[in-house]
């Protein structure tokens, strides 16, 4: 079993296919952890629903896929702004308040992660009771594209092509702009930040919103190549999302992009060893490693 | 309001009533009625072994879905494959082992805090579930496992039993030398250190006494269930409902996590039969009500409720105090 998983590693053609493949899977989880990542650094908030927010993004691709044959690419930009929209009220109705009572920011940390947890249960079974819990696909751009021997969907390529292009975006956002430097000032420092007149709540509730944003995003263009999104798809990408930014380093962007690559090629080259089922006990196996080796992921401060 | 030896004997009193009706409700009930009532035991013995170490260290760990089900599938392999081993040695074995399990894994993991160790105590628990059905598809190729039967009244009282255990084990152990270190590290863990308290060897013990008591309960619990898979045992919901049900109710109270698992539980089964689908709806809002409004918990606002009653009570009259001048 084993020596015949390391032939099929070997070839060039497998070698091929496990570069890119994981790169495109890397490319999708990093864009879902970049969000998480900002919500968790600037407010401190690990938002355990964000796999739900994915799934409400793919949801909403695909109800404007199904009933205006809207193309899903072009509604990437009706998509991410409703769920931008709802992440905000979020933010503002629930954990706003959690802010306030707080006391520590260890409180705020294990209570709005409660907070978190229960949120799935209400976004999860909205949908289920809307839409049903049948899985669902949009099947956009399903063309094979061959790579140097190894098969690939157009769709895929592009969906990971663009999710970089946004995580790159992001940075430049968070690097060079007004609204970047706030955030950046509050993930390191939030009272000093408050001092010198940044508002704190504006900016909690705008990073929230643009993590489920960008989520929305990644949900959106899953939807194109995976026609297995249901309404309780959200805890599996939440996982990876988790296993991402704890392996790059909470608080890093760096680290979540690269975490994501790392934790792409983990998934993919486990998917397509002779161990398939043991995928996402790999992926907890890199947190548990991480967490008890560096708990501050490679790229943590 | 009552104080000393009336307040004792009528607390006794309440006690011993409730103890006699659980007793004899096997007489009166129906089956529904008789495993929803196993159910809140179930509940209220896991809130109180995860108030045990969670509650009062503030090391939340939402791992208990990795003792509980250790347990469960300890004791229904065991029911499976050998008949004629008394249910309490069972019982007792499947608490060893994972006393064991959660000394090993408490000695590496314990130098986390905050959310550091929730997501290690979850991601514990997900890595559980995926290597046993990994081990059952591949290896074994049989899924899950069927238990032998046992009637309603045996699996009630076999759970009501290891409930009062517990909950004795819990009050025994929280005015201990022991229990107050815990409380301690939970309020300051430097402090505690400087005190003179083993901060390490408490941490790791306390960890490794709840993972005990849920593999008691999860061991209690296989008398119930006609069949089990990984699925089933190593559920989420062990871990995420100890730690609401111990926040609703009040964290590092005695009663806090009683009367929080008996809301939860009787709210939620009630929910489910009247609303169906969207009882979960429900329960999220409410479990974000119980996060965002009651920071303290029922029993918060209890004391809040008699101190302002006292205050109110014991006020003298506002126009007394002014001294004629």
């Amino acid at each position: 079993m084993v020596l015949s998983a390391q032939v099929n590693l070997i070839s060039t053609q497998n070698l091929v296919s496990i570069i890119f493949g994981g790169a495109i899977l890397g490319g999708i989880f990093s864009l879902i952890a970049v969000g998480l990542n900002l919500q968790y650094g600037v407010s401190r908030i690990l938002n355990i629903a964000i796999g739900d927010f994915l799934m409400l993004g793919s949801y909403v691709t695909f109800f404007f896929f199904t009933h205006y044959g809207v193309n899903p690419i072009v509604s990437l930009a009706i998509s991410g702004p409703i769920v931008f929209g709802l992440g905000i009220l979020i933010q503002i109705t629930v954990f706003r308040r959690i802010v306030y009572v707080s006391k520590s920011t260890e409180e705020l940390e294990t209570k709005s992660l409660l907070a978190c947890f229960a949120l799935p249960f209400i976004i999860e079974n909205v949908v289920f009771n809307i839409f049903g819990g049948n899985p669902i696909g949009t099947r956009y751009l399903s063309v094979t594209v061959n790579i140097l021997g190894a098969m690939f969907q157009a769709n895929m390529i592009l969906a990971a092509v663009m999710s970089i292009i946004i995580s790159l975006v992001m940075y430049l956002v968070l690097r060079f702009t007004s609204i970047g430097l706030a955030m950046r000032a509050i993930a390191e420092e939030p009272a000093g930040a408050q001092l010198v007149g940044i508002n704190i709540f504006k900016i909690h509730a705008l990073s929230f919103g643009i993590g489920a944003l960008f989520s929305a995003l990644a949900g959106s263009m899953l939807v194109m190549f995976y026609s297995n999104i249901t309404p309780y798809v959200g805890p599996y990408y939440t996982c990876i999302a988790l296993a991402v930014i704890i392996v790059g380093g909470m608080g890093s962007f760096i680290g979540s992009l690269l975490g994501g690559f790392f934790i792409g090629y983990v998934y993919y080259i486990s998917l397509s060893s002779s161990y398939p089922l043991l995928t996402l006990a790999f992926v907890y196996s890199c947190i548990i490693i991480v967490l008890i080796v560096r708990p501050k992921g490679f790229f943590g401060r | 309001m009552l104080r000393g030896k009336a307040a004792n004997l009528t607390i006794t009193l309440a006690i011993v009533l409730i103890l006699a009706m659980l007793a004899v409700g096997p007489l009166f009930l129906n089956t529904y009625y008789l495993s929803v009532l196993e159910y809140i035991l179930l509940f209220m013995a896991l809130s109180v072994s995860w108030q045990f170490f969670s509650g009062s260290t503030k090391y939340i760990s939402l791992g208990s879905a990795t003792f509980f089900g250790v347990g469960l599938y300890f004791a229904a392999k065991y029911l499976a494959f050998s008949i004629g081993t008394p249910l309490p040695v069972i019982v007792l074995l499947a608490g060893l082992v994972n006393f064991a399990l959660a000394l090993a894994i408490g000695l590496v993991t314990l130098r986390l805090r905050g959310i550091y160790f929730v997501i290690l105590t979850f991601s514990i628990s997900q890595v559980a579930i995926n290597v046993i059905s990994w081990y059952e598809a591949t290896v074994t190729h049989t899924l899950g496992t069927y238990i032998p039967l046992f009637t309603a009244q045996t699996s009630y009282y076999t759970m009501l039993v290891c409930a009062i255990v517990i909950l004795l084990f819990a009050i025994l152990l929280r005015r201990s030398k022991f229990g107050l270190g815990l409380k301690m590290i939970g309020e300051s863990e430097e402090a505690a250190a400087h005190v003179g308290v083993n901060t390490g060897l408490y941490k790791t013990l306390g960890f490794a006494i709840s993972a005990m008591l849920m593999g008691f309960i999860g061991a209690c619990y296989a008398t119930y269930l006609p069949y089990i898979n990984s699925d089933i045992a190593f559920d989420f919901s062990y871990s995420l409902y100890p730690a609401v049900m111990t926040l609703l109710g009040g964290v590092g109270t005695l009663l806090g996590p009683i009367i929080g698992s008996v809301t939860i539980t009787s709210l939620s089964e009630y929910l489910s039969v009247t609303l169906g689908s969207y009882f979960l709806i429900i329960l999220g809002l409410i479990l974000i009500i119980i996060v965002v409004l009651m920071p303290d918990g029922i029993m918060g606002m209890v004391g809040k409720i008699k101190t302002k009653l006292w205050s109110w009570i014991n006020e003298e009259n506002p126009k007394k105090k002014q001294l004629p001048t």
